[in-house]
């Protein structure tokens, strides 16, 4: 699992996960990655292009995160899922409440939205 | 044929994953059913880790998965006290205002399995039966 943070703009950060995911990673990135997003208060893209796998937990850690900047009125936007990693998002209905776009460009024109 | 005894808790999952998902490989299993075998694992072993309640001390499950039509056959045995995966509840749509996130690994086996078998095996032992598509 590697997690990694750029900035785009002073508006929005992007942030780039890839790997698994799961039960094996998911602490590893847990506290990283909700203490950025909620220290910068700003809307988030996930780059999700190389996540190659994605369970239940990590779902959570999606979902948690996107409360924090949703409670400081940001927008959280995912893109770029790879089709199985999509499947899981859509069978859990994740995609009506954190958008799931292919592209950043499409990304970041959901969060100016 | 593959062969496991998996420790009842979170630290034992990664290792039966990656036994799995090599066993996935020499198989020939196409990349999605090896995903959907590697999660459906976590999720019931996640389960039980979690919430399986046990009698002393839990012995270790024991897994199962075989190359069937294109796809694969997990089976997962185990000495919990009896918890039937098809009727766990639904989880509500996920929402950003609730916290509540609870039953959605148990969705995610349904929805990835073609069929979902539940019931007693030997020894008072409980068995879930899971076919993937190829």
């Amino acid at each position: 699992m590697t997690f990694e943070v750029v900035e785009i703009d002073g508006q929005a950060q992007k942030i780039v996960l890839a790997g698994r995911l799961d039960t094996g990673t998911v602490g590893q990135v847990e506290t990283p990655f909700t203490a950025t997003l909620a220290a910068s208060g700003k809307s988030a893209v996930l780059d999700l292009t190389g996540l190659d796998f994605l369970s239940s937990l990590g779902i959570r850690l999606l979902l948690s995160g996107a409360r924090v900047v949703s409670r400081r009125g940001g927008k959280v936007v995912l893109f770029g899922a790879q089709p199985m990693v999509a499947e899981v998002l859509t069978a859990m209905a994740l995609d009506q409440v954190l958008p799931l776009v292919a592209t950043e460009e499409e990304a970041l024109a959901r969060l100016a939205a | 044929m593959l062969l496991l005894s998996v420790p009842i808790g979170m630290a034992a999952i990664p290792g039966a994953q990656a036994a799995i998902e090599s066993w996935a490989a020499e198989a020939g299993l196409s990349p999605a059913a090896t995903y959907r075998l590697a999660l459906v694992t976590e999720e019931l072993l996640a389960n039980l880790a979690m919430h399986g309640r046990f009698a002393g001390d839990p012995p270790p499950a024991r897994v199962t998965v075989e190359a069937a039509e294109g796809g694969a056959v997990l089976v997962i045995e185990d000495a919990a006290a009896p918890f039937d995966p098809r009727e766990a509840p639904v989880p509500a749509v996920p929402s950003l205002a609730d916290d509540r996130v609870g039953g959605m690994g148990l969705a995610l086996v349904r929805r990835m399995a073609a069929s979902l078998d539940y019931g007693p095996a030997e020894g008072g032992w409980n068995r879930t039966r899971i076919a993937l598509a190829g």
